[in-house]
């Protein structure tokens, strides 16, 4: 759990009376030079009137790591990547990306990133070509035609054809490429790979991997736990607008934790298998059902003398991590 | 900014040519109209019929007066559309559509990206009226009715509605940066534009609504269109421009202040709980004061920019309300206009064209008109009933038979008419 002692202002939201939160947080920003952060937001807080979007979040991204941004829909995951963007304004608290303010210097920031709307909506007598170059001219610098093209054919995108015609998830892949084309420095993708075809979804994970190889900076949001787990460097947990926990996917998922179900020829007794270090999650006349950190050797050599029949592992997912954060029913993991 | 200025423009071509075509024709068929008009139709005197005048007509005689009175009426009122249209699509469509939160994603600042859109429109508006004018004029050297005025002068008067587009254009720009959806710029722009239109034309019946035409765009506009005579019209065509631009700096106001892709309401936006901002402001957050500061200073620049010209009229025009004149019988005097008949000022100022004076010498007009005057229903010389007046003593003071007065105003009952009535004196009957 060592992120937790990096982010003071993330662990924050989690106590109750919000009231007594933001005496104790410093005004002065003192840039931690130890920390390459490329996206930092402070207390951010974003109210619709008397709706809350975002309340007193606390985000760092580090430079070069993918950053997934998990949370139910409506959790305040676009109104953060919005508020990045200075598309929407910040009610309390500030956001910087590059150690620049994102309402000061919009556009120097929004030079240097690569955006996709989470709903992304097109221009319809346009082809998908023309867009680009649209795009490209607006962004006004020059751009790799070639690496276009690349994108366009693992993307499996026919980029002549009026934008109307498209599917929604053809639509999806345009915006990925306009997105993706200028290898900007920072990526902000929302939900990227909503309403892609699985083969096509491999892709965008690929790309996403390439670019944090060329040293560039990702912040995904998503509500797809598997993808998250396969390219996340790390997640923050975000929940009716706070950032409830900041995790590293391997300490997580793939590190300390099996979960085990083991089928026996004769059942052993109850506290049996706890006192050789697991815990005991669920039991049917012949399953055990166990959870086991750090090493298995003894909870097995333990478990052999009643016969082991057979062996499955359940790995931790993010689902259940989810689920931890949450508590069950709450999380609706494959829209 | 060019590059997004230029796409600006290329995405609307059809837009272009559809609004260039349909305007052109517009006119071009008003034209062909009037010279199949039979003698009867140019001879019917447009003002004695209210609702007609009420929508801005004032007569079929000349080809002016007729171009004026039909196409070239409502001209103002389609290129006020289109301008609301222009400036509606620029901004609120896209934000209601979603592509505005991309395109504000790109590395441009929210000035250049309303400026460059701004341009677009306005430009995209120059070039319908501009086409739509040459095509206008093409039908005018085709047809080419008998009337003093030229080819170019038609050209123009159809270019000059360009002011009137731009005036909605940004108007509906700064509705669409305020308001929440398409549907309510739309709404609120449309229904400026009908309120400036007919209140232009209403409010000229009723001198006592005089001042309050002044804040109505088409006012200024209707006095620029004096210019086919000769007068041009310079101040209004400033106040106009004066105006267009004021709302575009409203419009820049709220666009570059205000979260995008939110649909709220103004009430609606961010806004803390009050426990926040205090707590935020003792902490050394964001603080509120300046910015109300400057948002005032906006309000109260927006409201001068309006109330500049109800001053500017007051004092160059006092409105003096007299009973009604006679009206100038010879129809090419007055219609270039309306202000003048329907709000007589006593002496000919410097707002009102020269042309305007309520004049009773009928200047000899040029075409068909000289062999049909005067009919005698146009010359409602009137008389406001006293105490103590009878039907026969106002007969004998005019000079006329009783019964032609019961006749000419439809009395059914002489013996009784009310203090304030008014009549319709007619004319002794020709020797």
């Amino acid at each position: 759990m060592t992120p937790e002692a990096e982010e003071p202002s993330a662990e924050a939201p989690i106590e109750e009376p919000a009231a007594e939160i933001p005496i104790a947080e410093p005004p002065a920003e003192a840039p931690d030079v130890a920390e390459d952060l490329v996206v930092e937001t402070e207390s951010l807080t974003v109210y619709y009137g008397r709706r809350r979007g975002i309340a007193q979040l606390g985000l760092a991204v580090r430079r070069g790591e993918v950053y997934g941004f998990l949370g139910p829909n409506g959790a305040g995951k676009t109104t953060t990547l919005r508020v990045l963007l200075d598309i929407v304004r910040p009610t309390l608290g500030h956001a910087s990306i590059f150690g620049l303010d994102c309402q000061r210097h919009g556009v120097a920031i929004r030079r240097r990133v690569g955006y996709l709307p989470g709903e992304f909506s097109v221009y319809p007598k346009l082809t998908a070509d023309a867009y680009f170059n649209m795009v490209a001219a607006i962004r006004g610098e020059p751009y790799d035609e070639a690496y276009r093209r690349t994108l366009t054919e693992r993307l499996n995108l026919d980029p002549t054809h009026p934008l109307h015609t498209y599917s929604r998830g053809n639509k999806q892949k345009v915006g990925l490429v306009a997105a993706l084309m200028g290898r900007p420095e920072l990526l902000l993708l929302d939900e990227p790979t909503a309403g892609l075809e699985p083969l096509v979804q491999q892709q965008v994970l690929a790309l996403v991997r390439e670019a944090r190889s060329e040293g560039r900076t990702v912040l995904l949001s998503s509500h797809n736990l598997p993808e998250v787990q396969a390219i996340c460097d790390r997640v923050g947990i975000i929940r009716d607008g706070r950032l409830i926990a900041v995790e590293e996917v391997d300490a997580l998922v793939r590190g300390q934790y099996h979960r085990l179900r083991l089928r026996f020829e004769h059942l052993p007794p109850a506290g049996l298998l706890e006192e050789a270090g697991a815990r005991e999650v669920g039991r049917t006349d012949q399953d055990v059902m166990i959870e086991v950190r750090g090493s298995l050797n003894q909870v097995l050599t333990r478990a052999v003398e009643y016969g082991v029949l057979d062996l499955e592992d359940h790995p931790f997912t993010l689902e259940d991590v989810f689920l931890a954060y949450y508590g069950a029913g709450t999380i609706e993991p494959y829209a | 900014m060019l590059s997004l200025i230029l796409w600006e423009i290329r995405r609307r071509v059809g837009t272009i040519v559809g609004w260039a075509i349909g305007l052109g024709a517009f006119c071009a068929a008003h034209q062909l109209i009037y010279t199949a008009l039979p003698d009867e139709v140019r001879r019917i005197d447009v003002r004695a019929l209210t609702l007609l005048e009420s929508l801005g007509m004032q007569t079929f005689a000349t080809f002016e007066g007729f171009m004026l009175s039909t196409a070239l009426n409502l001209l103002p009122l389609l290129t006020g559309a289109l301008g609301v249209a222009l400036g509606v699509g620029a901004l609120a469509a896209e934000e209601s559509d979603g592509t505005l939160e991309w395109l504000a994603s790109l590395p441009i600042s929210r000035t250049r990206l309303l400026l460059g859109k701004a341009i677009a429109a306005a430009f995209v508006l120059l070039a319908i009226v501009a086409l739509a004018g040459l095509i206008t004029a093409g039908a005018f050297l085709a047809l080419s009715p008998e009337t003093p005025v030229t080819a170019a002068d038609l050209f123009l008067v159809i270019l000059v509605n360009w002011l009137i587009g731009f005036v909605f254009l940004a108007i509906s720009l700064f509705l669409g940066a305020y308001l929440p959806t398409r549907g309510a710029a739309t709404s609120t722009s449309a229904t400026a534009l009908l309120v400036s239109f007919l209140g232009n034309n209403l409010a000229g019946m009723a001198p006592a609504m005089e001042p309050y035409r002044t804040l109505l765009p088409h006012f200024y506009f209707d006095r620029i269109t004096g210019m086919w005579t000769g007068e041009v019209g310079w101040l209004d065509m400033g106040t106009l421009a004066a105006i267009g631009l004021g709302a575009l700096l409203l419009a820049f106001s709220a666009f570059t202040r205000r979260s995008l892709t939110v649909a709220a309401w103004p009430w609606q936006r961010p806004r803390p709980p009050k426990r926040l901002r205090t707590i935020a402001a003792t902490a050394g957050g964001t603080s509120s004061g300046p910015r109300a500061l400057a948002s005032t200073i906006v309000a109260l620049l927006g409201l001068a920019l309006l109330a500049a010209p109800v001053a500017a009229y007051r004092e160059l025009a006092p409105v003096v309300p007299t009973p009604l004149p006679t009206l100038p019988s010879a129809p090419t005097a007055t219609p270039l206009s309306p202000t003048a008949t329907s709000a007589p000022t006593t002496e000919p100022t410097a707002v009102i064209p020269p042309t305007s004076t309520p004049t009773v010498t009928p200047s000899p007009p040029p075409t068909a008109t000289a062999t049909i005057t005067p009919a005698p229903t146009a010359t409602p010389v009137t008389y406001t009933v006293q105490p103590g007046d009878t039907l026969a003593e106002i007969a004998q003071a005019q000079g006329v038979t009783l019964e032609a007065l019961i006749e000419a105003n439809n009395i059914e009952e002489p013996s009784r008419i009310e203090v304030g009535d008014v009549f319709i004196i007619p004319l002794p009957p020709a020797e």
